[in-house]
C-alpha cells in the first residue's frame, strides 16, 4: 500500500529539524556533524517556511501522474511502480532543467550543487524498502511528520492524495 | 538466456546491454561516451569486452552489445587491459589539461599520455552533448563538423546558435569539462558554441531565471495542468504562491 | 511486362533487329578511354562515315568499358569484330577507307603482342583477354547501355521473369546460397544466406540496397559496371527484391560518378516503361521499385551502416552491429545491402543454375571476381577471373607484367583496407579467405601493383593517409589511432624515425584491428601491418640507417654524380634549382644543400652518371 508522510501542523512548531536531518540523510558521510563540513554542503529536499503564522512543511508530493515524469526527456524521474516515490536517476539526468522550468508546480525541485543534476524528495527510498520512516519523520522531535498507509486516512483524504494541488484543507494536512 | 560474465553465471528473462548486466551483477567495466540518459553510441570503446559464443571469440563494446544466450564475457582480460589504457592515452591526448577526464581515467590506471597532446584541444568527441542536445533535448543546435580526428563539435558554421534553448545540458554531460556556461546579467554565454542567450526575469522578484527561448520553447509544449503565468516565475516564488494559497485555505479551513 | 513469353518474344524480335544492324564501330565510352579521348575519335568516325556515306550502314554504338584501358580508346568493328586500339581522331580515316570501304585491316592500330611481336585481329585471341572469365562483365563493351533492348537481346531480365513466375521466393534464396557467392564487396559474406536473414526477420517493409559507393583509390569495378551494364544490376536487385519480400530498393552511387547516374536513370526509366520496375511485374502480385541515391563521396559511407544513416538524411556514421541491417536497416526496417558486382552475379546464377555457377572457383569462394588493374603494371584495365587464379597468373599473364624492366616488389590488394603481398606469395590462389590469411583481403577489388622503385614504407604511408582523412571521427582508436600512426610514419619517413616506432605502429595497429567500431577501422591498419610483416627490413632501413633502399623517401636520398659523367653540362643545363656546377668535359658536382632532388637531372644525363642513394 502506498505511504505518505502524514503532517500535523498544529504540531509542527518550524524548528527546521527535519531539513536538518533531510540533509544529513542524503550527505556523503549521513552524520550531522561531519555533513556540516562537506563541500559542497549537502542540500535538504524539504522546507519549512512561515507563511501567515503558519509554518508550512513543503516537499515533494509525488504525484500520480507527475509532471516531472513527463517533461523529463530522458526518463530520468519516474517511479518504479504505483506505489513507489517518485525518484530522479542521477545517472539518466542530463541536468536540462526543463522539469525545474516547467515541471513542478509547487517549485520543489532544484539543482544538485555538487554535480548539477535536478534534485527532489526521494522518500528516503532506502529506508523505505527496509519500512522505516523518512528521515524528515523519524527526526522529528515533536512527532508532527509520520509515516502512513494510504488506508490509514479517511476515504475523502485519500482522495485528494496525489492531487496537483490540495483543494480542502483540514486541520490534519497531509503532504503527500 | 544463460550467459558467463567473468565466471558468473547469470540468468536474464530480457534483453539487456553487457554493460547493463555487468553493472548488475557488480562488475564495473570503464565508460566514458556512455550515460545512462541517452542512446548508447559506442565511440570511446573503453568499454571493450571479450565475447566467446559458439566457437568464435570477439571484440566489442559493452555499452552497444546485448547479451546472446550462451555468451561468455570476460571483462577485464590482460589484453583488454592493456587495449584500454592505449585508447585511454589516445583520449588523453586529445584533452590534455581536463582534470575531470584525468580524473575518470584515474581507475584505468591513466594520468599520462605517450602520444603528444594535442594544441587547444579539450574535446574527445564522445558524442554526449550532440546526442543529449537532438536526441533528448530536441533542439539539435550541435552536431559533429569535420572528419577524422579534425572531428569536432560545434554549431552550423560555428556561430551563435539560434535554436538553442541554453538549458545547458551539454555541459553538465561532457566528461572533460570543455563545455563551460556563464551567466551574466541578462545573458546566459555558452562561448564553446559562440552562443549566447537572453534570459527570462522572474516577473515577481526580477530574478533572472532559464533563457527566453527555452521558456518559448516549453510553452508550445502540452502543459495544461500548468498555469500561465508560472511560466514566468522562478521556483521559489512559484512555491511561495502555492504556500500562500495553501496558507489561505488552512486558515480558513480552520 | 506480362508474362515470361512476352520478354522471350521481345528478345527474338530485338535480336532480329540487331542482326538487320549487324555492321556496327563499338567505341569504348568507359572512362578509361574517355580519358584517352574516346570521345573526339567517336566524333570523328561519325564525320568520316558521313564522308564516305556510311552513316546508314554503319551504327556508332557507344558501350561501357571494354577492360582493357591501357591500350584506349578502344574501337571494334563488327562483323569482323577486328579489334583497334590507341585509336587517335587522325586515324579515323585510315580506317573508315581502310577497314569498312575495302575491308582490309589496318595494321598499325592492331595488337601488337610483346613478346611474338604479332599483330592480333580478335581481343579474343589477346592474352588480357583470353585468360579472362567473364560473367559481371560479360556485356561491358559489348552492348549499348542505354538502350534497354540490347539487354533483353543478351537474354537479359529472364532470370527475373524465370525467378517471379517460376520459383518460390525461398527457392531463389536456396539457389543463391548454393552457389556459394559470397560478397563481392570486400567482406564476402554468403549472399544467400544475408537474403536468408533479411526474409526470416519479421515486418511488413524491407529494403534492398545496392552498394555502389566505390570510393578505393585506384578502383573502378563497380563503375564499370554501373556504366558498362547497369540493367543487370538492376535485375539483380528486383530478383532480391522478389526473395527476400522487399518492394523498395535504394542504389547508393556516388556523384562523383555522373555517367554512371545518369545511366542508371535511364536504365530505371526504361525499365519502368517496359514494365519490369513498377506493380504486377510480370503479371505476378510483385511489385518492385528503385530509387537513386546520390552519395557525397565519403569513403566511409561504403560502410553498411552509415550508408543507411546517409539514405535517411544523416551524417554518414557507422553504428555497432549487431543489430545488422538484415535485421534493422533503413528507417528501421530489416534491409539487405549487397554491392554492385554481387548483384550482378545474382542473374547468372538464376539462369544457368547453382551448380554452373558454383563449378568455377575454390571451395570456399564461388565464381569470378572483377579486379581492376593499376599501378606499376603493362595492361592497366578492368579484368575479371576465376577465384583460385594465382597473383602471378592475373598479374604476368593478363597484367603483362611490369614495366621498364623493372622488378615486382609487392601487390596491394584490397585497397586501403587491404595489404601489401610480396613476390613470394605470388602463387598464392585469389580467394576471400587465404588472402585474409596473408595479411590482406580481398576488399572490393583494387589491385596495385608496385616495382623495385616503391617504397614500402611510403605506400604504407600513402594509404593510411588515405584512411585517416576518410575516418568519420566517431570512434576513438580509428580516428585518433590511425593519426598518431601516421604521424609515425611520416616521421619514419622523414629520415627521424625512432627504434621503438616499429613497436608501436605494431601496438598501435593491433589496437586498432581489435577495437574500432566499423570495418573501416577494424582493416585501416593492414596496410601497415602487412608491410611491416613482409617488408621489415625496409623499416628498419629507415630507421636504423636513415635510408631508403627503393630511393623514393625524398628527406633520405642525397644525389650524386658517379666517375660516368663525361662533363656534358646537359644537367647543369636543365636543373631547375641550378644547382649543378662544372665545366665542360669535367665531373660536375651537386650543391646538396639547395638540392629539391626533383629527379630532372637523372633523367636528362645521357650517361646514367647521376644516381640517388
Amino acid at each position: 500500500m502506498r505511504k505518505i508522510i502524514h503532517v500535523d501542523l498544529d504540531t509542527c512548531m518550524g524548528c527546521h529539524t527535519c531539513e536538518l536531518e533531510c540533509a544529513t540523510a542524503h550527505s556523503k558521510s549521513k552524520d550531522l556533524l561531519t555533513a556540516i563540513q562537506e563541500n559542497p554542503l549537502p542540500q535538504h529536499r524539504i522546507r519549512v517556511e512561515s507563511v501567515k503564522g503558519i509554518n508550512i512543511l513543503w516537499q515533494c508530493r509525488h504525484c500520480e501522474d507527475a509532471p516531472c515524469e513527463t517533461i523529463c526527456p530522458t526518463n530520468a524521474i519516474g517511479r518504479a511502480n504505483p506505489e513507489s516515490p517518485v525518484v530522479v536517476d542521477d545517472n539518466k539526468c542530463l541536468s536540462c532543467k526543463m522539469c525545474i522550468q516547467v515541471g513542478c508546480p509547487f517549485g520543489v525541485l532544484k539543482e544538485d550543487n555538487a554535480d548539477g543534476v535536478v534534485t527532489k524528495c526521494d522518500f528516503c527510498i532506502e529506508n523505505l524498502e527496509e519500512g522505516a520512516e523518512p528521515a524528515c519523520a523519524s527526526g522529528c522531535p515533536t512527532k508532527a511528520l509520520k509515516l502512513v498507509s494510504l488506508d490509514e486516512l479517511p476515504e475523502d483524504k485519500q482522495e485528494e492524495v496525489g492531487k496537483e494541488i490540495p483543494t480542502v484543507v483540514y486541520k490534519k494536512v497531509s503532504l503527500p | 538466456m544463460k550467459v558467463i560474465i567473468d565466471g558468473k553465471d547469470v540468468e536474464l528473462q530480457e534483453q539487456k546491454t553487457i554493460l547493463k548486466v555487468a553493472e548488475e551483477i557488480g562488475i564495473e567495466i570503464p565508460t566514458l561516451c556512455h550515460h545512462d540518459g541517452l542512446s548508447s553510441y559506442g565511440s570511446c570503446r573503453l568499454c571493450i569486452v571479450e565475447i566467446t559464443n559458439n566457437g568464435n571469440t570477439e571484440i566489442d563494446t559493452a555499452c552497444t552489445r546485448s547479451v546472446e544466450d550462451g555468451m561468455e564475457i570476460k571483462t577485464a582480460t590482460e589484453r583488454l587491459t592493456e587495449e584500454r589504457k592505449l585508447i585511454a592515452e589516445l583520449l588523453l591526448a586529445q584533452a590534455p589539461e581536463s582534470e575531470k577526464l584525468k580524473a575518470s581515467l584515474s581507475k584505468l590506471g591513466v594520468q599520462e599520455s605517450r602520444f603528444e597532446a594535442r594544441e587547444d584541444s579539450d574535446c574527445i568527441v564522445c558524442g554526449r552533448c550532440v546526442r543529449a542536445c537532438k536526441e533528448e533535448v530536441g533542439a539539435g543546435a550541435i552536431t559533429f563538423v569535420g572528419r577524422g580526428y579534425k572531428t569536432k563539435v560545434d554549431t552550423p558554421f560555428s556561430i551563435n546558435s539560434d535554436v538553442c534553448i541554453g538549458c545547458t545540458a551539454c555541459a553538465e554531460v561532457c566528461p572533460t569539462g570543455a563545455i563551460t556556461v556563464e551567466d551574466e546579467e541578462a545573458m546566459r554565454y555558452i562561448r564553446y558554441f559562440n552562443t549566447e542567450l537572453e534570459l527570462a526575469e522572474c516577473a515577481e522578484c526580477g530574478k533572472y531565471i532559464n533563457p527566453k527561448r527555452m521558456i518559448e520553447k516549453l510553452k508550445k509544449e502540452d502543459f495544461a495542468y500548468y498555469p500561465e503565468e508560472n511560466f514566468e516565475l522562478c521556483e521559489a516564488c512559484r512555491r511561495n504562491k502555492e504556500m500562500n494559497k495553501f496558507a489561505d485555505k488552512f486558515l480558513e479551513a480552520k | 511486362m506480362k508474362s515470361l513469353v512476352e520478354l522471350k518474344e521481345l528478345k527474338e524480335k530485338v535480336q532480329i533487329d540487331l542482326e538487320k544492324t549487324e555492321k556496327k564501330i563499338l567505341v569504348c565510352g568507359g572512362t578509361g578511354c574517355v580519358s584517352s579521348g574516346c570521345k573526339e575519335v567517336q566524333e570523328a568516325l561519325s564525320s568520316e562515315l558521313a564522308a564516305n556515306d556510311l552513316e546508314d550502314e554503319y551504327k556508332i554504338v557507344e558501350t561501357g568499358c571494354h577492360g582493357f584501358c591501357e591500350k584506349g580508346p578502344l574501337v571494334i568493328v563488327y562483323p569482323e569484330e577486328v579489334f583497334y586500339c590507341k585509336v587517335s581522331p587522325e586515324d579515323t580515316k585510315e580506317l573508315v577507307e581502310e577497314q569498312l570501304l575495302k575491308e582490309e585491316v589496318v595494321e598499325k592500330l592492331l595488337y601488337q603482342d610483346p613478346v611474338s611481336k604479332e599483330s592480333i585481329s580478335s581481343y579474343r585471341d589477346i592474352a588480357f583477354y583470353s585468360a579472362q572469365q567473364q560473367t559481371a562483365l560479360a556485356n561491358c563493351g559489348h552492348i549499348d547501355p542505354e538502350d534497354i533492348e540490347e539487354y533483353i537481346a543478351t537474354g537479359g531480365y529472364e532470370a527475373l521473369g524465370k525467378a517471379v513466375t517460376e520459383m518460390e521466393a525461398q527457392e531463389v534464396i536456396d539457389e543463391v546460397k548454393e552457389a556459394g557467392l559470397r560478397g563481392r564487396g570486400g567482406g564476402g559474406f554468403p549472399t544467400g544466406l544475408k537474403w536468408q536473414f533479411t526474409r526470416d526477420a519479421e515486418n511488413d517493409t524491407k529494403y534492398i540496397i545496392c552498394n555502389a559507393d566505390e570510393g578505393d583509390p585506384g578502383a573502378f569495378m563497380d563503375r564499370s559496371i554501373l556504366e558498362g551494364d547497369p540493367h543487370k544490376v538492376l535485375e539483380g536487385m528486383i530478383i532480391a527484391g522478389y526473395a527476400i519480400g522487399a518492394d523498395k530498393g535504394y542504389i547508393y552511387v556516388r556523384a562523383e560518378y555522373p555517367l554512371a547516374v545518369k545511366r542508371l536513370k535511364k536504365a530505371i526509366s526504361q525499365a519502368r516503361e517496359r514494365g519490369l520496375l513498377g506493380e504486377n511485374l510480370f503479371g505476378t502480385d510483385f511489385d518492385f521499385d528503385l530509387h537513386i541515391k546520390a552519395g557525397a563521396g565519403a569513403f566511409v559511407c561504403g560502410e553498411e551502416t552509415a550508408l543507411i544513416a546517409s539514405i535517411e538524411g544523416k551524417r554518414g556514421m557507422p553504428q555497432s552491429r549487431p543489430p545488422y541491417p538484415s535485421q534493422e536497416g533503413l528507417w528501421g526496417k530489416p534491409t539487405n545491402v549487397n554491392n554492385v558486382e554481387t548483384y550482378s552475379n545474382i542473374s547468372t546464377i538464376i539462369t544457368n543454375g547453382a551448380d554452373e555457377f558454383s563449378s568455377v572457383g575454390t571451395e570456399d569462394s564461388k565464381g569470378t571476381k572483377v579486379f581492376a588493374l593499376a599501378g606499376k603494371i603493362n595492361n592497366t584495365g578492368l579484368v575479371e577471373v576465376p577465384m583460385g587464379i594465382t597473383m602471378k597468373e592475373i598479374i604476368y599473364d593478363i597484367g603483362g607484367g611490369i614495366p621498364n624492366d623493372k622488378e615486382f616488389k609487392a601487390v596491394q590488394i584490397g585497397g586501403p583496407s587491404g595489404g601489401c603481398l610480396p613476390e613470394e606469395k605470388l602463387d598464392l590462389p585469389i580467394d576471400y579467405d587465404s588472402l585474409t590469411d596473408a595479411g590482406a583481403m580481398m576488399g572490393s577489388g583494387g589491385l596495385v601493383v608496385m616495382d623495385e622503385g616503391t617504397c614500402m614504407v611510403d605506400i604504407a604511408r600513402f594509404f593510411l593517409d588515405f584512411t585517416v582523412s576518410e575516418s568519420c571521427g566517431k570512434c576513438t582508436p580509428c580516428s585518433e589511432g590511425t593519426q598518431r600512426m601516421l604521424e609515425i610514419l611520416e616521421r619514419i619517413t622523414q629520415g627521424k624515425g625512432k627504434e621503438e616506432d616499429l613497436d608501436e605502429l605494431e601496438n598501435l595497429g593491433k589496437t586498432i584491428t581489435d577495437t574500432s567500431l566499423c570495418g573501416l577501422g577494424k582493416t585501416a591498419s593492414n596496410p601497415v601491418l602487412s608491410t611491416l610483416n613482409y617488408f621489415r627490413d625496409e623499416y628498419e632501413a629507415h630507421v636504423n640507417d636513415r635510408t631508403c633502399p627503393a630511393g623514393a623517401c625524398k628527406p633520405l636520398i642525397e644525389y650524386h654524380v658517379t666517375d660516368d659523367c663525361s662533363g656534358c653540362t646537359k644537367c647543369v643545363d636543365e636543373c631547375p634549382a641550378d644547382v649543378i656546377s662544372g665545366e665542360k668535359k669535367e665531373k660536375h658536382a651537386i650543391d646538396r644543400t639547395e638540392c629539391t632532388k626533383c629527379g630532372v637531372c637523372i633523367d636528362v644525363c645521357p650517361f646514367d652518371a647521376i644516381i640517388k642513394k
